[in-house]
């Protein structure tokens, strides 16, 4: 049964893109192989026919069959709207191709990149990567809840799952797109509870996604653009700072301040961090003293004084439970 | 691959188009492309053997030759010839891949040739969704996923290459600087975070390292090393492993969320998560406990607490001092 349909459809496909003008449907039933039964079954069939290539993204055209009788329609697959328009590539752009394509980790993105490379090798042959091989560079962040999330913002369904923030919450979201935000997958849609226009951190869904059934059931609002909200999460910008850094240390910070030398054992540098990540100078301990901004080193001193009581009221274990 | 109908005809209109630009793979090659097993892949050269334009006679069909089953070419595609447009997924696929791409490589004339490619495909995205919604309306986006490393596409020419190339290498744990001759095996991205992961000619082990540490990159004509592999890459770890246990407070969750592959336990009294990790480097470990926005503390092994804890105390009476 397989094989009758799928011979059928790639016929229907062949007539629909040969002819230079609309087939009717009496002509479509004549001619292509497959179309056999009770007139009111094989009308049945062709139109679960058109529906599947439509599903698989072939543009058919209905327009009427006559100009003097619009009450017949014809059919048609214009080459334009079937075959894939990029014209030829350069090598350059061979290489780009197969790098971008094949760097999703994601089963999604990475079966849709490689299906677009296919396309694209038959187009110019073999001999992609002649500059860039394929599957060089990946990108490691996935989310197994992607392609759900896709699927629900494609047909327009509301999704269910729990979030973790830090409490775990249930939620219910009309999703409105997705984005790979600074290294994070987020999705940004109206949360249903809260009426509300949310962000979450894809990494922070912590149960499956329940999609409802039915598609269609919102809109996306015509103004509305991912960008306003995910900029929300943009970090301030950095202030100046000045620190001492031993001599010979700190060398990761080096790279990204100005120098100068002080003493046999200290430098000063100049460098711009973000005031609300301040511990990360910590890294570097006594290899460092943070100078100014003043409110910064302060916030460090305060830091060290919580870390240093945290360390007095704990208790102090070797492996296995057993105490010194 | 989807065995459905309608999966099987997206295969096979995909098939004959690629078959004519590719002529001569053999069925195992052609399976291996199309995600499929070699026996699929005969059953559909064997269907679309039996089809064609209506209207033509039984020789007339698409003309496959698969008899030699190490090489299928495609005479007479008829007017299959050309591969389908891409979907929307596929299109998007491809732009985001470029659009990191683009964020990677501060090199003016590639970054010019790769917007130049981007733009070019998202107008096959654009025409399709403009009778939908206005133009720059976006389902799926991507912006600074990736930090922008002047050295991610000499790279990936190296590993496409398979040459050496000689890296000056900043370590943030042991903070030291660093010329060493490396063979690139793959660069991943995490978190915005570019990785190289390179077989070390010192150590003779996989190393990862950090792209934007890298502070200089010299190509190497070096032969690779006897043991190596193309095009396989094996991370091993240069150090074992040894367990710690440490305390931090429960705002600190997301620590379990970024560092999940190293905890290997966790208890959680409803104040502070006591967690049980395999960490390759307590030096790192130290240092990254040092640098959290909130207390934390090691609780064993016994040496590297008391390394910890004098550590703190020394940087907090510099401050003082």
């Amino acid at each position: 049964m397989t094989d009758q349909k799928t011979e059928r459809l790639l016929n229907l496909t062949m007539a629909l893109l040969a002819t230079s003008r609309f087939l009717s449907k009496s002509e479509i039933f004549r001619n292509v192989a497959g179309y056999s039964g009770s007139t009111e079954a094989i009308e049945r069939m062709f139109e679960r026919d058109k529906d599947d290539l439509r599903e698989i993204g072939l543009v058919i055209e209905v327009a009427p069959f006559d100009e003097l009788f619009d009450d017949e329609v014809g059919y048609r697959i214009r080459s334009e709207s079937y075959a894939l328009n990029i014209g030829h590539l350069t090598p350059s752009e061979r290489s780009y191709a197969s790098l971008a394509a094949t760097l999703w980790r994601n089963r999604m993105l990475h079966s849709s990149g490689h299906h677009a490379l296919l396309k694209l090798s038959a187009i110019e042959g073999n001999g992609f990567g002649d500059d860039y091989g394929s599957g060089l560079i990946t990108l490691e962040n996935d989310s197994p809840h992607l392609e759900v999330l896709w699927s629900a913002i494609e047909n327009r369904t509301l999704v269910h799952f729990s979030y973790s923030n830090p409490e775990t919450s249930n939620r219910s979201l009309a999703p409105y797109g997705l984005s790979l935000w600074h290294g994070i997958w987020y999705v940004v849609g109206m949360d249903v509870i809260k009426n509300d226009i949310r962000v979450f951190r894809l990494s922070r869904i912590v149960s499956s996604i329940d999609s409802d059934p039915i598609k269609g059931s919102f809109d996306i609002p015509k103004d509305f653009a991912m960008k306003d909200y995910l900029v929300m999460l943009q970090e301030r910008p950095p202030v100046l700072c000045h620190a001492l850094i031993r001599v010979g240390r700190c060398n990761t910070l080096r790279m990204q301040g100005v120098v100068e030398s002080v003493d046999a054992e200290w430098d000063r540098i100049e460098f711009a961090h973000q005031e609300e990540k301040v511990s990360e100078l910590l890294w570097f301990g006594g290899d460092l003293i943070l100078q100014t901004p003043e409110p910064m080193r302060e916030a460090l001193i305060t830091l060290l004084k919580a870390k240093l009581a945290t360390r007095n009221s704990s208790e102090i274990r070797s492996p296995g439970g057993d105490h010194e | 691959m989807n065995d459905s109908a309608l999966g099987r005809v997206a295969r096979a209109l995909d098939l004959i188009p690629f078959l004519t630009a590719n002529p001569g793979l053999s069925i195992v090659e052609i399976a291996q492309q199309f995600d499929t097993t070699p026996l699929q892949i005969s059953r559909d050269l064997s269907l679309l053997h039996m089809c064609g334009l209506p209207g033509y006679s039984h020789l007339e069909l698409l003309d496959i030759d698969y008899q030699d089953p190490d090489y299928v070419s495609v005479a007479d595609p008829q007017v299959l010839d050309k591969p389908r447009a891409l979907t929307y997924l596929e299109s998007l696929a491809l732009v985001l891949g470029l659009t990191l791409l683009e964020e990677l490589t501060n090199d003016k004339e590639e970054l010019g040739k790769i917007t130049a490619f981007r733009e070019r495909l998202s107008q096959l995205i654009g025409d399709r969704r403009l009778n939908e919604r206005g133009p720059g309306f976006e389902l799926l986006s991507t912006e600074q996923a990736v930090k922008q490393s002047p050295y991610a596409l000499t790279i990936a020419q190296a590993i496409t290459r398979e040459s050496a190339i000689a890296i000056e290498y900043t370590s943030a744990t042991s903070d030291t600087h660093t010329r060493r001759l490396i063979y690139p095996r793959r660069l991943t991205f995490k978190d915005g975070v570019g990785y190289c992961e390179a077989l070390s000619e010192d150590q003779q082990t996989y190393r990862t390292f950090r792209l934007d540490r890298i502070t200089q990159i010299d190509p190497d004509e070096s032969e690779q090393p006897q043991d190596h592999q193309s095009g396989i890459v094996t991370v091993t770890q240069s150090e074992p492993s040894q367990p710690f246990q440490i305390l931090i407070p429960k705002e600190g969750f997301a620590f379990l969320e970024t560092h999940a592959e190293i905890i290997t336990d966790s208890q959680f009294d409803g104040q502070s998560y006591r967690l049980f990790l395999q960490v390759e480097s307590g030096e790192w470990l130290l240092r990254t406990l040092l640098a959290l926005p909130y207390p934390a503390t090691v609780l064993a092994p016994l040496n590297w607490a008391k390394t910890f804890s004098s550590r703190l105390e020394d940087t907090y009476n510099l401050y003082l001092g």
